[in-house]
């Protein structure tokens, strides 16, 4: 699991690599409270490469979502797979995030 | 008491390692000790042999050098003689000076044929002797006809050629003597005489008792007639050959012969010594390195076992409360089965194995008059926090489910869980209520995974959820759904802990086994379908670790049938 954040100066990118599980949140930590503290920007996460989201994964989603929202900002999730969008239509999480 | 355990370990492991430490010291230098005494025995063994070697050049040289200064001063005294022999006095005068040049030489004399000095008629000899008080002597002894009686003499004087005699002991109160021997020709070339130096023995050999002294290595000299010049000591001739390393030489001009003797105990004495030495430099290593090891045992070692031991009980202590919590997290589902052993028409059976010590799933059911609540559940994220987060979803099953229509109680549910929810968690949850009087089922699911339901042998997945999970958005709503539940119907709810059960190759368990293991054959009981599903988990993922808690909960309504059996 890798995260590499994009700082532009209207929006953040972030591009997630590998399997998001419950390991990868642990680890992830840091880098999520980072994306946190930038949340005065719109976020756009490219799940291109993002292989597999486990519940923790999505709740970091979430957690991305509510520090986004509290600023008025959106997150949008950028070219999720097959499975990861069946794991976000069951939970219905495709309602709250823009999908591209 | 702990504590006491505690130092009886830390004693036990520092006598270890001194037990430990010692053998290896000893071990090593034991081995070292033996390599060590070999190569030290034959290099003293070489280096004794080169010894030798070079001394007794050294010594056959001195021997030699000696011996040739007195021949070359006798014969001096026989070259100048020839000149003089008119005039006794010169003689005389020659004699003492050839004495004076010569160190510890007891008398240079010449002997003169019949009537072969001027003025006399017999045997004549002219001599000059050191007195025993260090004076010095010189005279005429007239023999008349005869030669003293010595056969060296006669047999020098007779062969005419110069040579050294055998030992001879005058009683002189020194030691015994040696005589060099000179031909004496007269002006015409005839042989007139003799000319000879008596010479102590002592002044030969006076290096030899200092060397013996020095290196403990003997020295014997032989003359050519094979008399003993020096003699070994008695030890020396006792020991036999094979316990001796000697070196043979002889000196070419006058055929003497040097043999050095050493003692092999001489060899052993240096190897002894030099063990002895490696000893003691073993021993100090060993010392230092005892000191290092204990030092750094007690400064290096120590506290890090101490911290791995404190890391150990605080691990077993957490270990403990992980234990505690999961006890807790089982006594807090219903977990004793048949749970209404007084109805018939109902049977429920249920299984919660968490992944970790305490999981995020959770299931529960309640009876409330003929409605029948249940429940089943996955919390995102497991551990204590998890836990902490399934108790409290349990809490507001039980504590609404009953208050107010079932999607209300969702509702309120999900608004509490939302409440101070800093870390998002949420839970898929899937909650039911059951009319066991007419079968009529109502049910919320929350972003869950869909239940199974068997009826009359034929499978099928419900409907898949319509709702949002628990805990992510407040003023969510939830859209309830309705079903007839039949007589002999089961409802199979699951997480998916069971679904996403990996095994050896990556590969999940998956939607299509489950439907298999559930709708394989109509099972016994409630019971035996939860058993006969864990059974194909087991099977799928024998060798791999649980990754996820696995949680069922199956309800079956029993038809007239059962309930008559």
């Amino acid at each position: 699991m890798e995260i590499k954040i994009q700082n532009n100066p209207e929006s953040v990118t972030a591009v997630m690599t590998g399997s998001f599980d419950t390991l990868a949140a642990e680890r992830m930590e840091s880098v999520v409270q980072e994306l946190e503290s930038l949340s005065s920007k719109p976020l756009t996460i490219d799940c291109n490469s993002l292989d597999y989201v486990a519940s923790s994964g999505l709740r970091v989603f979430l957690r991305l979502r509510k520090a986004c929202a509290a600023q008025g900002q959106q997150v949008t999730l950028l070219g999720v797979n097959e499975n990861i969008m069946e794991v976000l239509k069951v939970t219905h999480f495709d309602k709250i995030f823009i999908l591209k | 008491m702990r504590i006491i355990r505690q130092k009886k370990a830390d004693g036990g492991l520092q006598f270890r390692m001194t037990v430990f430490i010692t053998a290896v010291v000893l071990v090593v230098s034991s081995v070292v000790m033996v390599v060590l005494a070999h190569i030290v025995t034959e290099d003293c063994e070489r280096i004794l042999q080169e010894r030798l070697s070079d001394d007794i050049t050294a010594i056959s040289r001195i021997m030699e050098q000696r011996l040739l200064r007195i021949e070359g001063s006798t014969n001096m005294v026989a070259a100048l003689v020839k000149e003089s022999l008119s005039c006794k006095e010169d003689i005389d005068t020659l004699l003492q000076r050839s004495l004076e040049s010569m160190d510890n030489v007891y008398g240079v004399a010449i002997v003169f044929e019949k009537g072969r000095l001027p003025g006399t008629e017999g045997y004549c000899e002219l001599y000059a002797w050191n007195s025993n008080a260090g004076t010095r002597l010189s005279g005429v002894y007239i023999n008349g006809d005869e030669l003293e009686d010595d056969e060296d003499w006669i047999e020098s004087y007779v062969n005419g050629n110069s040579s050294w005699s055998e030992i001879k002991n005058y009683d002189l109160g020194r030691e015994d003597i040696i005589c060099y021997y000179c031909p004496l020709y007269g002006p015409e070339c005839t042989r007139i005489g003799m000319v000879y130096s008596a010479v102590f023995l002592d002044y030969l050999t006076s290096f030899v008792t200092e060397y013996k002294t020095r290196t403990d290595i003997d020295i014997s000299i032989y003359n050519s007639a094979g008399e003993m010049i020096v003699a070994p000591d008695e030890y020396i001739r006792e020991l036999s050959p094979e316990n001796l390393v000697t070196m043979e030489n002889t000196i070419d001009n006058i055929g003497w012969k040097v043999i050095l003797s050493a003692d092999r105990k001489i060899i052993d004495k240096v190897v002894g010594r030099t063990l002895v030495g490696m000893s003691l430099i073993f021993a100090l290593m060993f010392i230092v390195v005892s000191l290092v090891i204990g030092l750094t045992v007690r400064y290096v070692a120590k506290p890090y076992i101490e911290e791995q031991q404190r890391i150990q009980r605080e691990k077993a202590v957490i270990e403990n409360e992980m234990r505690l919590a999961s006890k807790a997290q089982h006594e807090l589902v219903p977990h004793i089965f048949p749970p209404f052993p007084e109805r018939q028409d109902i049977d429920i059976s249920a299984c919660l194995h968490p992944a970790r010590s305490v999981g995020g799933d959770l299931y529960d059911y309640f009876l409330s008059n003929d409605l029948l609540y249940f429940c089943i559940g996955d919390v995102s994220g497991k551990g204590l926090q998890g836990s902490l987060f399934m108790a409290a979803t349990h809490y507001l099953f039980r504590s609404t489910a009953t208050a107010m229509p079932l999607a209300d109680a969702a509702r309120q549910i999900n608004i509490s869980l939302c409440a101070d929810n800093e870390q998002c968690r949420f839970v898929t949850l899937w909650l039911g209520c059951l009319d066991l009087g007419t079968g009529e089922l109502e049910y919320v699911n929350a972003g869950h995974d869909s239940p199974l339901l068997v009826r009359g042998g034929k499978t099928e997945f419900l409907q898949i959820s319509e709702n949002m999970p628990m805990g992510v958005l407040d003023q969510a709503e939830f859209v309830p759904g309705k079903l007839k539940l039949l007589p002999g119907d089961t409802l199979f709810l699951y997480t998916d802990g069971i679904t996403e059960a990996m095994n050896a190759r990556n590969e999940e368990f998956g939607k299509d086994r489950l439907f298999e293991a559930v709708s394989a054959l109509p099972a016994e009981s409630a019971g035996d379908l939860i058993e006969r599903v864990l059974n194909s988990i087991r099977q799928h993922s024998s060798e791999t670790e649980q990754s996820d808690d696995i949680t069922m909960l199956s309800l079956r309504l029993n038809d007239n049938k059962t309930i008559n059996s």
